[in-house]
């Protein structure tokens, strides 16, 4: 499907392995991190190792569960409230040359141009009026609005590169609105899906001036958890929390590519 | 009928919910920044808070600092983010785990970054350890200061470490898309390497890149999380400006922090809308558009 | 299409109407007994600072199951920040939601300052605590001052805190007794001392420690809290600040961001001294083993600053009873003998010794301490008041501008 080049395989496996290393290697000692009791200047390995701070973390009462589910449940609702807007939104702005096209693109593009604080602060007050604050759906509403711009980009790049013509046929064929979207248009754009979605779940995941401004508090999610131990220094439990993320993103992501794996063997459609 | 307005129809969800909430809530902070008090119905607007958050110096070196970690962070992330997009084009073995390890950093948040950051390059940190037994200092003071620094050498660390990443996947995956038949027919008339990639590739990606570099670019201008933990104390990058006046145990400090943010933003907006004007013009005058 | 119009319609005038209807916000019960009664039963929502596992241990593994074993009622604890607490609070207050999420929030200093001028919290309630009428004593200056603001029954004393200084013995002589030796080791030891730059709140006690050294707290407490007038008074503390300078690591051109920079920096041998607003931190650290176990605390002769750190109950909690006595619990002997312990969290408590019984004393005092720390009466001895709110918000201001900018 891509272009391969045949010459300089050595120089560009160099490069990349080299990426590669140090993308992963700092995370491996912050893995090691997570049980280290001491490592003093100027030792390169710890000096004692303990199990505390992961005990701290996965402690009963800690609400390591409590906020783990709140974070996965937002971030599900976030991305299916996100894919529901964007797909029509995109479809428009891919297939059809309207006027204020451009326009609409920027205007939803803004949210990655605002720091966020001004945008939640300024909604904030509202929210507290309509009784949002403390809600998982005010929390799922508040990230939408950031993970939106992403899955917008990729989800009209994907409509700009597929083209109308598949839709056209099927219906020319005979087939019902439903049954093009469900069995034509869907599968088509699968990566594209695939790929807003996994942004959105993590953009929705990291969220955490968001969640606790218009959460409340009343809503805990893992980075709520883990921001304090940041900045009170204490680094090992702030470790186990990362990892803990890094850890249920990675899972999330592989149990969805798994069923879309799936269900690309399930339709005799087109394979991407 | 029907067909005229749906595109209009197929949008009308996304500018309805963003007008209820995004611009909603940026129209508040706009109005906050005239001194509208939120819930005083009748607030008088003022431009008084305008006059003196921009009437301070500090608040233009602090923009220009942000400008010039924004640019150092995004010029080099984008630099090395292409070069390993290229690097994953020229790879022999067809490698999925390897290509999904190197965007593990895009699943890993900013402030985890930060610690990562923190453990290897502070005056106690791995880089400096190693540094100690290779002789190279002899003890912690004497590594160079790369947190807390005014270099913000730090905060750049941070975003490239995220920035490089995102960058390689947004490109290759346009490299992807682009038509075999130009590179082969460039390749087979004999074009060496570095040919094909200047004559060939870079040029169909210019559209692309220029979007990535406004992306990452108004991302590191905006982001306040990482500056705020790493960042200097006597240096403030803008957003950190914004949270600072924020916090102030004074509210009406509140004013100022909206009009920071409102400078920011228009900034960022400033950005955006030149670069689609150029995107414009240049279409107009047919030198390539977007692919 | 019609009906996916009338549905959203319906569902707004529902969600809008909802919103309109006002409530007026709960009142606690008249008498204790009372609110012990009503409380039975309920979840008590405690907000505060996050960032210390033994803090956090305290309260999750001591004050909760306790809480819910005398009292039946059951500790929800959520970290934030204060002045976030704050921030949400002042919305709540903006946009008139009377019904809030914040039972107890963990209050001090210049933040009490904002949320009693705002109107965030409810009271007086003090005295409807029976453990604060019965244990703590009316008189003392922090029952009835918190950074130089008048309490006045809206917040009650849940622990002592104090400046300390911590070194290793094994590593310096002697220890700094006043802000000369400071600055005669200093220049001995080029680039090995240093203090977390304000507004953090331990490097901002520092600077204001200075400055009592330097020129006396009554000069300072004195003098209105204008920023011009302050600079009059305190230049001779910010022209030693800017002579101990160029001793400081990195020359003092940047200074650690928090405390916990600068006692990692310490853990690390690379600075000579760390502080705490913990007074028992250091046993905590050496019993970690995160500092070398010849770590000692110490103080100035002339006395460090103290302050003491707060419950109070914001304006909209709803669950007001259940916060009393929550209050109450944590006033109690059992809880600040508990707290006091240096395997817990090592705060120094807040009753009255004279109010307790011999037995309840002794229990009291019999707490391990640990190894590495003063003794609470030399604490006591050596403790020294805060200014008002006010003026520390300025004196930070006149730091960064005249030491940090220079």
């Amino acid at each position: 499907m891509t272009f391969k080049m045949t010459k300089g395989g050595r120089l560009s496996a160099l490069i990349f392995y080299s990426f590669l290393a140090a993308s992963v290697a700092p995370l491996l000692s912050l893995l090691v991190l997570t049980v280290t009791a001491a490592w003093p200047y100027p030792r390169l390995s710890p000096s004692v190792l303990s199990w505390r701070y992961i005990a701290t973390v996965f402690a009963p009462n800690r609400q390591t569960a409590e906020a783990l589910g709140n974070s996965v449940l937002i971030a599900v609702l976030t991305t299916l409230l996100t894919l529901l807007i964007a797909v029509p939104a995109a479809k428009a702005l891919g297939l059809y040359r309207f006027r204020g096209r451009a326009t609409v693109k920027l205007l939803a593009l803004m949210p990655l141009m605002v720091p966020s604080i001004t945008v939640t602060m300024g909604m904030h007050f509202s929210m507290i009026r309509l009784g949002l604050t403390g809600s998982i759906l005010g929390v799922v509403i508040i990230h939408t609005v950031f993970t939106l711009p992403y899955a917008i980009r990729v989800l009209t790049n994907v409509f700009e590169l597929l083209g109308e013509r598949h839709e056209v046929q099927a219906k020319m064929l005979g087939a019902s609105q439903l049954m093009v979207l469900r069995n034509v248009t869907i599968p088509l754009i699968m990566p594209g899906l695939l790929s807003a979605a996994t942004m959105s779940f993590i953009v929705s995941f990291t969220q955490y001036i968001t969640t606790f401004l218009i959460g409340g508090g009343r809503i805990l999610t893992i980075p709520l958890l883990f921001v304090p131990h940041l900045q009170s220094g204490e680094i090992q439990v702030a470790a186990v929390y990362s990892w803990l993320f890094i850890m249920t993103t990675l899972g999330a992501l592989a149990i969805t590519q798994g069923a879309v794996k799936k269900f690309y063997k399930s339709t005799y459609l087109l394979q991407p | 009928m029907y067909r005229r307005f749906k595109p209009y129809i197929l949008v009308a969800p996304l500018l309805v919910f963003l007008g209820a909430t995004f611009y909603f809530g940026l129209g508040n902070g706009l109005l906050q920044s005239f001194g509208a008090v939120p819930g005083a119905l009748e607030s008088r607007l003022t431009l008084r808070y305008y006059r003196e958050v921009l009437g301070e110096t500090s608040f233009f070196i602090s923009l220009l600092y942000t400008v010039y970690v924004a640019l150092v962070a995004t010029v080099v992330s984008n630099l090395l983010g292409i070069v390993g997009a290229f690097a994953m084009l020229g790879l022999k073995r067809e490698s999925k785990w390897p290509k999904f390890f190197y965007q593990l950093p895009l699943v890993v948040p900013h402030l985890v970054v930060v610690i990562l950051v923190f453990h290897l390059f502070s005056q106690t940190g791995l880089f400096s350890r190693l540094a100690w037994r290779l002789r190279l200092v002899a003890e912690a003071n004497d590594f160079p200061l790369l947190v807390f620094d005014p270099g913000a050498v730090g905060v750049i660390l941070v975003y490239l470490y995220k920035q490089i990443p995102f960058v390689s996947m947004i490109v290759f995956g346009t490299l992807g898309s682009i038509s075999k038949s130009f590179a082969e027919v460039a390749y087979n008339l004999g074009a060496s390497r570095a040919m094909l990639i200047s004559q060939v590739f870079l040029p169909l990606l210019r559209p692309t890149i220029l979007s990535v570099f406004l992306m990452t670019f108004t991302f590191s201008f905006g982001a306040f999380e990482v500056p705020f933990l790493l960042g200097s104390p006597a240096w403030n990058m803008l957003p950190v400006k914004a949270y600072v006046y924020y916090t102030n145990v004074d509210l009406t400090y509140r004013a100022q922090a909206m009009v920071v943010n409102v400078m920011i933003t228009v900034i960022s907006i400033g950005l955006v809308v030149a670069y689609s004007h150029a995107a414009h013009l240049r279409q107009r005058m047919g030198n390539g558009g977007d692919i | 299409m019609k009906r996916v119009f009338l549905g959203i319609s319906l569902l707004m005038i529902v969600v809008l109407s909802a919103a309109c209807a006002r409530p007026t916000a709960t009142v606690a019960s008249d008498n204790f007994a009372d609110a012990l009664q009503a409380a039975r039963g309920k979840t008590v929502t405690f907000y505060g600072w996050g960032g210390s596992s033994a803090v956090n241990s305290w309260f999750d593994d001591i004050v909760a199951p306790s809480l819910l074993a005398e009292y039946g009622v059951t500790l929800r604890r959520v970290p934030m920040n204060i002045d976030q607490i704050l921030n949400k609070l002042t919305a709540e207050k903006q946009a008139g939601d009377v019904k809030g999420d914040i039972d107890v929030i963990w209050i001090n200093g210049e933040n009490f300052y904002t949320a009693k001028q705002q109107g965030l919290l409810y009271g007086p309630f003090a005295d409807r605590v029976e453990n604060f009428t019965r244990l703590i004593d009316p008189a003392a200056s922090d029952t009835k001052y918190d950074f130089g603001v008048a309490i006045g029954g809206m917040s009650a004393p849940l622990g002592r805190a104090q400046l300390v200084f911590m070194a290793d013995s094994a590593r310096l002589a002697t220890f700094p007794a006043s802000a000369e030796e400071l600055l005669a080791l200093a220049r001995a030891n080029p680039g090995r001392f240093t203090y977390p730059a304000p507004p953090d709140f331990t490097g901002s006690a520092f600077v204001r420690n200075i400055i009592y050294e330097i020129v006396g707290f009554d000069a300072i407490n004195n003098v209105a809290a204008d920023k011009d007038a302050i600079y009059d008074i305190i230049k001779p503390a910010l022209d030693f600040l800017n002579e101990l300078e160029p001793y400081l690591w990195e020359a003092g051109r940047t200074y650690p961001p928090d405390v916990a920079s600068l006692d990692r920096m310490f853990a690390e041998g690379q600075i000579l001294w760390a502080m705490s607003y913990t007074p028992l931190q250091a046993a905590q650290l050496i019993a970690k083993n995160e500092v070398p176990a010849t770590t000692q605390t110490f103080v100035f002769a002339e006395g460090n600053i103290g302050n003491t750190h707060y419950v109070a109950i914001p304006f909209n909690s709803p669950n007001k009873d259940a916060a009393l006595a929550l209050i109450h619990h944590l006033t109690s002997v059992a809880m600040q003998t508990a707290k006091l312990d240096v395997n817990n969290w090592g705060d120094l408590p807040v009753l009255d010794i004279n109010r307790l019984s011999a037995e309840e004393r002794s229990v009291l005092q019999g707490v391990d301490i640990g190894r590495g720390v003063l003794p609470i009466d030399e604490l006591l001895r050596r403790r020294l008041p805060e200014v008002h709110a006010r003026k520390v918000a300025i004196i930070e201001e006149l730091w960064r501008e005249r030491v940090l900018l220079r």
